[in-house]
């Protein structure tokens, strides 16, 4: 039965009719009444904080279809263009801050792609470089506020989401720092060096950025302080942005709207119904004691942290590869959790290491989504597309160990 | 035709809900901000009205990517197989899907008609299986779909096979 559902799973069939049917088998061979996974759907709406995700999704895609990409990519260049690799950082800086913003859906790579990809070209770096580049920066600000997987992780896990969005600080700026470094030591020789900065033109891009500059700190300040919660804070930015892109600033019509909403809410569904019926078949895994039972196998061979950890991001790497991290955060964390707690890892922890090494999935065949995107979008072939992104890769990998055994990186501010 | 038109209006009510559902969120949402920041109170039903909106949502955002097909899904099949022989296993898949989506269709309207005899509420006194309804309504019309959806890659198997 098992191997029917997994066969299932492999022809493409969507992720929630097999979850469903897996925890309707489960349910039936326990002689539980059907109607259990019923109320298990209908209970997706007490999860706490639930609406932050279609509303920080809705505000997402409000930025990506305003002109705030182009302005980004213009603000980050002209206060950092001059140093040398300075388009490089650049990009993977813009990419950051926009993908926490987007939620780590491909839409960077479309988003700030077009308009990164031919400026590198510009600037001398090898077309191989930039596509490793911005393939991999589509998904790189995952670990900083307000990011989608982070927000899931908060609510599966029951962990608090500001500490969560916490932790997320400095994992992701030592990808950051780690990725900037490695494109400063490629391309020391063959681009061009950084253009002075210019105080002038500094200043009239700070003015066209004046509405979305406050944003991030609308968002993230008050989240951090405790004045809002992540759901109100999730209403607050999709106001706010639809005042200045929508009211103020027009660059998306109001006749647009609609089908933009209804757009961004098929990713939101996508998400919520592979939750909902989640939420049954974690519920009759736990219930049948199947994390013990897990933790009984693996404690046979394993009885350190250490060796745990290792075989944990091995899981993690070969389940980013074949699971969009959503639905793998939605059915694994549950089970994984209780087994993590005994070898003593922090749930917050927990949330990060599985968050980075899940970004490690999109570069990641045969399903890694970024590989895709980037392959469709810059019309390359997708064995061009994974050859140019594994050095990125294999930095990223470094940062994923690092991030794995020292638990500070992640706790320290909590 | 008659078939055309009858689809081409589900499709434009479920855009609309979309639209209103979500605008909903965002509104009630922030009239709670607003309410506790001005007046250090809160509409009593807001929180559980939010909640009820977003199932509601989930829903039919949920019938609005089976539409087009794009539930999260392993995507192996589209990247690597060629298209003609993909129909197979896609028939095969969106068949499932149909015949799951009925199952939790059915047993959801069981458990409507035991809320009802219950006498179930939600929001102070309103009866609680219209906000419980949108569940059979949405895996009725996903189980539908993929049904059609089927049976259109079975009509072009046979296209193919006529060409």
């Amino acid at each position: 039965m098992i191997l029917i559902l997994i066969i299932l799973c492999i022809i493409g069939t969507p992720l929630f009719s097999v979850i469903a049917a897996s925890a309707m088998l489960g349910y039936a061979s326990q002689e539980i009444d059907l109607m259990a996974i019923v109320i298990e759907i209908i209970g997706i709406s007490d999860m706490p904080f639930l609406s932050a995700i279609p509303l920080f999704t809705l505000s997402g895609y409000l930025l990506s279809e305003s002109n705030a990409p182009k302005r980004l990519v213009a603000l980050t260049d002209v206060f950092l263009g001059w140093m040398p690799s300075g388009l490089a950082i650049v990009s993977i800086l813009a990419c950051a801050l926009f993908t926490a913003f987007t939620g780590a859906s491909g839409v960077t790579i479309i988003a700030l792609g077009a308009i990164l990809y031919p400026a590198l070209k510009e600037d001398g770096y090898s077309d191989k470089f930039n596509l490793g580049l911005i393939t991999t920066s589509g998904s790189l600000g995952l670990l900083f506020a307000p990011s989608l997987p982070l927000i899931l992780y908060g609510v599966i896990a029951e962990v608090s989401i500001d500490n969560l969005f916490k932790a997320g600080i400095l994992p992701g700026l030592m990808m950051i720092i780690l990725l900037s470094f490695y494109s400063f030591s490629v391309n020391a020789k063959n681009s061009k060096s950084g253009k002075p900065f210019n105080l002038k033109k500094a200043l009239i891009t700070l003015k066209e950025c004046a509405w979305e500059i406050p944003l991030p700190f609308l968002v993230l300040g008050g989240i951090y302080s405790g004045f809002f919660a992540i759901s109100e804070a999730a209403a607050l930015t999709a106001l706010y942005i639809f005042i200045v892109e929508v009211v103020i600033l027009k660059e998306i019509k109001f006749i647009d709207l609609p089908p933009l909403m209804r757009e961004s809410m098929i990713m939101v569904g996508g998400i919520l119904i592979v939750l909902a019926v989640s939420l049954a078949s974690t519920n009759y895994m736990i219930d049948s004691g199947l994390p013990q039972k897990i933790f009984g196998l693996v404690s046979e061979v394993v009885d350190d942290q250490i060796t745990f950890i290792i075989l944990l991001l091995l899981f993690l790497i070969i389940l980013g590869a074949i699971l969009d991290i959503f639905s793998a955060i939605v059915l694994v964390v549950p089970i994984l959790l209780p087994i993590a707690e005994m070898y003593e890892i922090n749930q917050i922890h927990l949330g990060i290491i599985f968050l980075s090494t899940m970004q490690l999935g999109y570069l990641t065949p045969p399903v890694g989504i970024n590989l895709f995107i980037a392959s469709y979008r810059f019309d390359k072939s997708i064995i061009d597309v994974y050859s140019s992104t594994i050095p990125f890769f294999l930095i990223l990998l470094i940062s994923v160990i690092l991030i794995a055994f020292l638990p500070s990186l992640s706790i320290v501010f909590i | 035709m008659v078939n055309k038109e009858k689809k081409s209006i589900l499709k434009t009510i479920e855009d609309y809900l979309i639209v209103l559902l979500l605008s909903l969120v965002i509104l009630v949402s922030l009239t709670q901000i607003g309410m506790r920041l001005f007046f250090n109170s809160s509409i009593i039903w807001g929180d559980e009205f939010i909640k009820i909106i977003i199932l509601w949502l989930a829903m039919i955002a949920s019938v609005s990517a089976s539409r087009s097909n794009r539930h999260l899904k392993i995507d192996l099949i589209d990247n690597f197989i060629s298209n003609k022989i993909s129909h197979f296993p896609k028939i095969i898949s969106k068949l499932f899907v149909s015949i799951v989506c009925g199952v939790v269709t059915w047993h959801s309207i069981l458990y409507i008609h035991l809320t009802i005899t219950f006498d179930e509420t939600v929001l102070n006194g309103f009866p609680a299986w219209i906000a419980y309804a949108i569940v059979p309504l949405s895996f009725f019309m996903m189980s539908y779909r993929y049904f059609f959806q089927a049976l259109n890659h079975i009509v072009k198997i046979n296209e193919e096979r006529h060409k």
